[in-house]
């Protein structure tokens, strides 16, 4: 038993609560926000060395048998996850230090609400149940909400409404999924679901198929997988920027994780796992993210399609079903979310000098501020897969996996796609940055250099990490044997049980 | 009995698609509320009878299996908040969009 899983849970809600009470004091709730964040920091870099050197730590609440309580798990993903949520909620939380716009949100419960944002992340990474894991995904859709609607005007509305209303479908379908799947096996622990799913598939293969797939739809709304991917390119640049740029790269990499569950415990053998479908979405998804990012004006709805573009990378990997590729697309999962993140947030700072969000109107940044040209200019080349940097690695890997698996088509999805997410890049480059200012343009602002430390500070994770690959790769191809290995999950959780 | 259940979440979810994949905002919401409600009853009945719950055989044999009923009014609960939550943006969206047309309140130009 693993009593210290429950430290995240009851820090940030206990922080949450605090905050609403000093929501109109400011300074305490900065300084409240500020702890509870790297109080979770610090465990989840804990966590990350925990569950390499002891491996899955599991707490059965309460002591209950798995079968009748609610199991809480983490592994080697599980504290990935935590940990990138975190540092995107830092990072924003460093956005929203530097005084570049009025700030009239953080009067709207704007922390409390971030901070029930992070109860979702730690409740969907550490939970060992399918229902708990539907409770703290609305958790985190009714604090997205709360973000994307902060302020009440029209924009915000109609991005609210957009997403709360693609994200009640998604849950709704995961809910279907549940009842169907717990008439099955008896229960929605996920290692008994695993475990149990064997005998049902070989009487009923149908009936556990169309469940399967039932979940993979709904958590692939979560993930921003292309049918129904559409909640982030119509929101993600309306709300304020600090919020634009975490919110994205939370809700996708959760929606992930639960992904990444569903394939490991669920399709396990003998159930296949439908791997030209989610291959052909994957396809999908990053056609529509790069092609429909060349297509936009505003600077931060061209990253938001690229965060489309992003997802279906991460998919692509998912979809080889084999070790190397979940490998690939973890580390892929890390880097690019870091990076467009960071994306997002210069670039919103860019608008917030600008004054506007088109990029037509914008230009001559490079002549301007030169050092946020700069920092841009690192992530874009790490974006595009340069050589030193942090997505270089996670392309090769993904091209790698593919090429193991003998699918060249899909290695040439991957050059192909990388060499057209350039475009929409050089295209922000081009218009925003090295293009002279237009003479109908607002005049620009000039930055400081707070201004950049959002930014920088993503940017300089992806570096140290690009530094110690050989660890990230370790720690990503072992993350992937954890996720696929199924009987080995199955043993950990329930032997707990017998252990005590 | 679990084939007229069946029918009636039948019924239910296809009457609820159906008021989803409407324009008008007045209709997807109370689509989106019966497919809550069509769900609910999903779970009661795909729930097996007297399963795994109770450690007690023969319990088990003259008792439902409560947890699916948990399970129900926990996702009603849940499901309602969430319906209530996108019915006040609606609300507000439509008010000050002057429309109640989905792609008249949910897309922007201008501010």
């Amino acid at each position: 038993m693993d009593n210290h899983l429950v430290v995240p849970v009851l820090t940030v809600l206990f922080s949450a609560v605090l905050t609403t009470l000093f929501s109109r004091q400011r300074i305490v709730s900065r300084w409240l926000f500020l702890l509870c964040c790297l109080t979770n920091l610090v465990y989840g870099a804990w966590l990350l060395v925990q569950v390499v050197t002891d491996g899955r730590q599991v707490l059965l609440v309460g002591g209950w048998p798995a079968s009748l309580g609610v199991a809480l798990v983490a592994d080697r993903l599980s504290a990935l996850v935590l940990v990138l949520a975190v540092l995107l909620l830092l990072a924003a939380f460093l956005f929203n230090l530097t005084p570049l716009d009025r700030r009239q949100h953080e009067q709207f419960f704007f922390y409390p609400l971030l901070l029930l944002l992070l109860l979702g992340v730690c409740g969907v990474v550490l939970t060992g149940d399918l229902f708990n894991l539907f409770i703290w995904y609305e958790v985190q859709v009714l604090a997205a909400v709360g973000l994307l609607t902060l302020g009440g005007g029209r924009r915000q509305m109609a991005g609210g409404l957009f997403y709360s209303m693609i994200n009640l479908l998604g849950s709704l379908g995961f809910l279907a999924a549940c009842g169907l799947l717990y008439g099955l096996v008896g229960s929605l622990n996920m290692a008994l679901v695993s475990d149990r799913l064997e005998a049902v598939y070989t009487t009923s293969p149908e009936l556990v198929a169309a469940v399967a797939s039932l979940l993979l739809l709904s958590l692939g709304t979560r993930a921003a997988i292309v049918p129904l991917s559409f909640w982030g390119t119509r929101t993600l640049h309306m709300p304020p920027v600090a919020v634009g740029m975490l919110l994205g790269g939370i809700l996708t990499s959760t929606g992930f994780y639960g992904l990444y569950r569903v394939v490991g415990l669920i399709y396990r053998e003998p159930l296949p796992v439908p791997s030209g479908a989610l291959l052909l979405l994957a396809a999908l998804t990053m056609l529509v993210g790069v092609l429909g990012a060349l297509g936009q004006s505003h600077i931060r709805q061209i990253i938001a399609f690229l965060l489309l573009a992003q997802a279906g990378y991460v998919l692509l990997g998912l979809g080889l079903a084999s070790e190397s590729g979940v490998a690939a697309s973890v580390l892929f999962l890390l880097h690019d979310t870091l990076l467009l993140s960071a994306l997002m947030g210069l670039c919103g700072t860019v608008e917030l000098l600008s004054k506007t969000g088109d990029i037509r109107q914008m230009g001559g940044v490079v002549a301007r501020e030169p050092g946020l040209a700069l920092v841009w200019f690192v992530a874009f080349v790490s974006l595009v897969g340069v050589l030193p940097l942090g997505g270089f690695f996670a392309r090769l890997a993904l091209l790698q996996a593919a090429l193991s698996v003998e699918r060249y088509l899909v290695a040439l999805l991957v050059v192909g796609i990388t060499l057209l997410s350039l475009l929409p890049l050089l295209k922000i480059w081009h218009e925003v940055f090295w293009k002279e200012l237009p003479t109908d343009a607002p005049v620009p602002r000039r930055a400081a250099f707070p201004h950049l430390v959002p930014g920088l500070f993503l940017v300089a994770i992806v570096l140290l990490s690009s530094l110690g690959m050989t660890y990230v790769v370790e720690y990503s191809t072992r993350a992937a044997q954890q996720i696929l290995d199924a009987p080995a999950y199955v043993a950990d959780v329930l032997g707990s049980a017998a252990g005590e | 009995m679990l084939l007229l259940l069946s029918c009636l979440v039948g019924l239910l979810s296809g009457t609820a698609i159906y008021l989803i994949l409407h324009r008008n905002l007045r209709r997807v919401l109370p689509g989106a509320l019966l497919l809550l409600l069509a769900i609910c009853l999903l779970i009661i009945t795909a729930g097996a009878p007297g399963w795994g719950s109770l450690n007690n055989a023969r319990l088990a044999l003259l008792a439902a299996d409560p947890l699916p009923q948990i399970l129900a009014i926990t996702a009603l609960a849940v499901g309602l908040g969430m319906v209530l939550t996108v019915l006040a943006l609606a609300w507000r969206g439509a008010r000050l969009a002057d429309s109640d047309d989905i792609d008249r309140v949910t897309t922007m130009d201008g501010s």
